[in-house]
């Protein structure tokens, strides 16, 4: 009897330290991680990255099919993860729809509901000034025509060079994709792990 | 020993019918449950694959085609777009990595673990994709090498209990990470996802798992699934089980010898002279009821575990 509890108790300091373990390893590894751009709804990394169960539900629904599963041998945490490649097909955040479909059908909430679109915040766009167009003196206001929020989140200074404002920038990619320099100028950054910048 | 009732067997022990009267001909030699189990868990994998691949959503987007009623893999799932379905696993790791409980996930979750509860371990054999290749997979080399049950089944008895250990350490694991442990390296999922996108890298793990398992036979469901350890804890107690009536107890063990969870029915139970098989571990797969030649075991609705003892 006394055996036994000493083996069951040699089991739990085994799970315990072994989760314990496996745990701290993951938590250093996606720390290291570049983070992706998420579907809407997600906000800060670590957030979504807790709740995220890899169930395929957004990729399914999305209308325009812009998420798209990680399958990457480099982090296999995070395959099965939904992730947005925005130079190749951003999101459109469902024009023209009644409800963001992915946020509708996440069942864990790693994609929050949010108030209305405005407050979605995927990342934050930047531009390259050392690419974009307009600073380099050849007028375009290609990202201008594809954002969604135009007039409040990409703001011409009087020579016509553009900038993003950041309360008014959602981070979807539209920008991104219809850049039309070589590489895009304007990309968006999602936010990396452990920053948790929400200013909804 | 010479036993009269022997005279029915044929070959690999296809001789009883699943269902309470006993069956006539071809109708006895086909394993009900096996297949039905089969059936069922091979239409959701089919599902899952269909809906998450290229084939289940059309250039213009899922929502308007024919499959859109469901939606899902198999940590979670939505049918007829209102009804979710959460892998308890899952929404505890979600619930200990996030400090926060979700809504949805909070509901999904109840019908799987009211189906625990109700039906015991029942996920592992009737809908577990995983499950049904690794059955088949051991299925293959009881064939292949006919000794194999015999000398094997003892091997991983010990190890079973390590799955519990397993599901405290992916607990402890996620509170610890902050990300679902096992919702994310699950070999269940993975196979899933490989399937569905064709990533064949994904599938390196499941064909590990299946040759560890030509040497130790349902070892990833018996000792390591952390799920399949969870659905144990709750299964306990459901009323969905292998029943033992009538005395005709020949001793032939086929029962403990074609358990894939390595439950020993026979000295446990019948000879234990229990009425049913309470043991958490129990898929309710109903192999022991397709192979007993006394025709004693049945799956079927029981709470009870008591029996008259019989004289031995």
């Amino acid at each position: 009897m006394r055996n036994l509890r000493r083996r069951h108790l040699l089991k739990a300091a085994g799970a315990v330290v072994g989760g314990t373990l496996i745990g701290g390893l993951v938590r250093v590894r996606l720390s290291q991680d570049p983070g992706r751009l998420r579907p809407p709804g997600a906000f800060a990394a670590d957030d979504f990255a807790s709740k995220c169960i890899r169930c395929q539900q957004c990729v399914v629904v999305c209308p325009r099919q812009c998420i798209i599963p990680e399958s990457s041998l480099a982090c296999f945490l995070s395959t099965g993860m939904p992730a947005i490649d925005a130079r190749q097909n951003p999101c459109d955040l469902c024009a023209g729809r009644e409800q963001l479909e992915c946020i509708a059908v996440c069942p864990t909430d790693a994609l929050m509901p949010v108030i209305s679109r405005r407050s979605v915040r995927m990342g934050l766009a930047r531009i390259d000034k050392q690419i974009c167009w307009p600073y380099q003196g050849i007028a375009c206001r290609a990202c201008w025509h594809a954002c969604p929020f135009a007039t409040d989140a990409i703001i011409f200074d009087p020579l016509g060079r553009p900038a993003v404002s950041a309360s008014a920038c959602v981070g979807c990619g539209l920008c991104e994709h219809a850049c039309l320099a070589e590489t895009a100028a304007i990309t968006v950054e999602p936010f990396a792990h452990g920053t948790a910048d929400i200013e909804v | 020993m010479e036993l009269p009732i022997l005279r029915s067997e044929r070959g690999d022990g296809q001789t009883a019918s699943s269902s309470g009267h006993v069956a006539t001909g071809w109708m006895r030699r086909v394993r009900w449950w096996t297949w039905s189990r089969r059936a069922t868990a091979g239409s959701l994998l089919l599902l899952m694959v269909i809906a998450n691949s290229s084939i289940g959503h059309s250039s213009i987007g899922h929502s308007s085609t024919w499959l859109s009623w469901f939606t899902g893999s198999i940590t979670a799932a939505t049918w007829f777009g209102c009804l979710p379905i959460v892998d308890p696993l899952a929404a505890l790791e979600v619930v200990l990595a996030s400090h926060s409980v979700p809504a949805w996930t909070l509901v999904g979750s109840m019908f799987t673990v009211a189906l625990a509860l109700g039906l015991g371990r029942v996920f592992c054999s009737w809908a577990c994709p995983l499950g049904l290749v690794l059955e088949l997979n051991d299925g293959l080399w009881n064939k292949a090498w006919r000794r194999r049950k015999r000398q094997l089944h003892r091997v991983g008895r010990s190890l079973q209990p390590l799955k519990y250990w397993i599901l405290g350490a992916c607990l402890i694991a996620s509170s610890i990470a902050e990300i679902p442990v096992f919702a994310a390296i699950s070999p269940i999922s993975l196979m899933v996802q490989a399937i569905s996108r064709m990533s064949l890298h994904l599938l390196v793990v499941i064909v590990v798992i299946a040759l560890i398992e030509i040497f130790f036979p349902r070892l990833f469901c018996r000792a390591l699934c952390p799920l399949g350890g969870l659905y144990s804890l709750l299964g306990r107690w459901g009323v969905f089980r292998v029943r033992a009536s009538g005395e005709d107890r020949l001793r032939c063990q086929r029962c403990s010898l074609d358990c894939p969870m390595g439950i020993d029915v026979m000295h446990d139970y019948v000879l234990a002279g229990k009425s049913s098989i309470d043991d958490g571990q129990c898929t309710r797969c109903g192999a022991c009821t397709e192979v007993c030649l006394g025709h004693i075991l049945r799956l079927g609705i029981s709470s009870g575990n008591t029996r008259s003892a019989v004289s031995e």
